[in-house]
């Protein structure tokens, strides 16, 4: 039995270690990450699995890396009523500031989203801090 | 020992055995699903944030004088701003210099300023509304602009827009879904302007510099006018 539970822990160790991969910043995570259609929210580019983020949140954020200025989204709703939280829209960087801090405060969940704002498919990132 | 009590044991150890396994296999697959819908990994392609700029860059100060002016105690950031993560992400991300901010226009709910960063400047409103960061060039073509469609620092019946326009404009106005145009009131080189979510929303911003008329768009969806935005 010491042997199984030596080894169960080394196990849960591992997989705890592979969830949060080195590099990553403390409390940062990242969804998105793909080309993303002309107007389109990254939640609604089809195919896709990292699309968006549901968890307590205190930032979200859209982002676009590329050559040249490109307008992205970020949105941000209570999973509870689906009513918006927060909706900004920049040109390469789009973050909800202060807007989520109460929901993070006190705990509340939100689907946190990004977006491509402009009239061709580039590569949008959504990040979140909590 | 008896065969019963053999039997008992080896009972127990195998139900023991069934609930690590059980339990290993519910804890790999909620780390699978945790792993599938989200990723903490550090994006490939995303460039590393830029080292704080020690110095205004040389284009953005001939675009915005203010940031040469001698700075004085008014120009200094409120304290808790500077890496906090839900107010300075981008700034950390562009290279902002907060000892090189300058005070550029103050109002009863805030007041904006504007902070150097490695290739341009920041924007930054201690109200929660606006807070833009771009390029010298992104300024020079009023794309340092930011909408905001839902927030609880503005009421749930409207949107805003806020930015930055480059010295010697002339002439700003925005116009508007309805074709219409209104003045719009530029301080120390910034801007913050609000619209009913019912009304005609903002399309463009125009202005006149060196004798020609320029022209930005504001990015603002058409769905702003029917979103539903809720303030806690």
């Amino acid at each position: 039995m010491r042997n199984m539970a030596v080894w169960l822990a080394a196990t849960v160790s591992c997989a705890v270690a592979l969830a949060i991969p080195a590099g990553a910043a403390a409390g940062e995570g990242h969804y998105c990450e793909e080309l993303v259609p002309a107007y389109t929210d990254c939640a609604n580019n089809p195919g896709h699995s990292w699309d968006y983020w549901n968890g307590v949140v205190d930032v979200n954020a859209a982002e676009y890396y590329g050559e040249g200025t490109v307008n992205v989204c970020e949105h941000a709703y209570d999973r509870g009523n689906g009513d918006t939280v927060s909706d900004r829209c920049g040109n390469g960087f789009a973050g909800s500031s202060g807007d989520l801090a109460y929901y993070f405060e006190h705990n509340i969940e939100l689907s946190s989203h990004a977006g491509n704002n402009s009239e061709h498919p580039h590569t949008i990132y959504g990040t979140i801090v909590n | 020992m008896n065969m019963d009590h053999i039997k008992t044991k080896l009972g127990s150890r195998r139900a023991i055995l069934g609930v690590l396994v059980a339990v290993l296999g519910t804890l790999s697959a909620s780390v699978a699903i945790a792993i599938a819908s989200n990723s903490s990994s550090v994006p490939q392609g995303r460039p590393a944030p830029a080292p704080e700029t020690q110095a205004p860059n040389v284009a953005i100060v001939s675009e915005l004088s203010i940031l040469n002016r001698p700075a004085t105690a008014a120009d200094s950031l409120p304290s808790g701003i500077v890496g906090n993560p839900s107010q300075w992400l981008n700034e950390q991300r562009v290279g902002a210099n907060a000892s090189l901010s300058r005070l550029a226009a103050s109002s009863p709910s805030g007041s904006i300023y504007l902070i150097p960063s490695a290739t341009g400047v920041c924007m930054f409103d201690t109200a929660g509304t606006t807070n833009v960061c771009a390029s010298a060039d992104e300024v020079a073509n009023g794309e340092a602009e930011e909408a905001i469609l839902c927030s609880p620092t503005i009421p749930s019946g409207d949107i805003e827009i806020g930015g930055v326009l480059p010295d010697g404009t002339s002439n700003p106005t925005v116009l508007l879904s309805n074709g219409s145009i209104q003045p719009l009131e530029v301080k120390s080189n910034t801007y913050s302007a609000d619209f009913a979510r019912s009304g005609p929303l903002p399309t463009s911003i125009e202005w006149i510099a060196g004798g020609t008329k320029h022209t930005t768009a504001t990015h603002v969806p058409s769905s702003a006018s029917s979103e539903t935005c809720t303030t806690p």
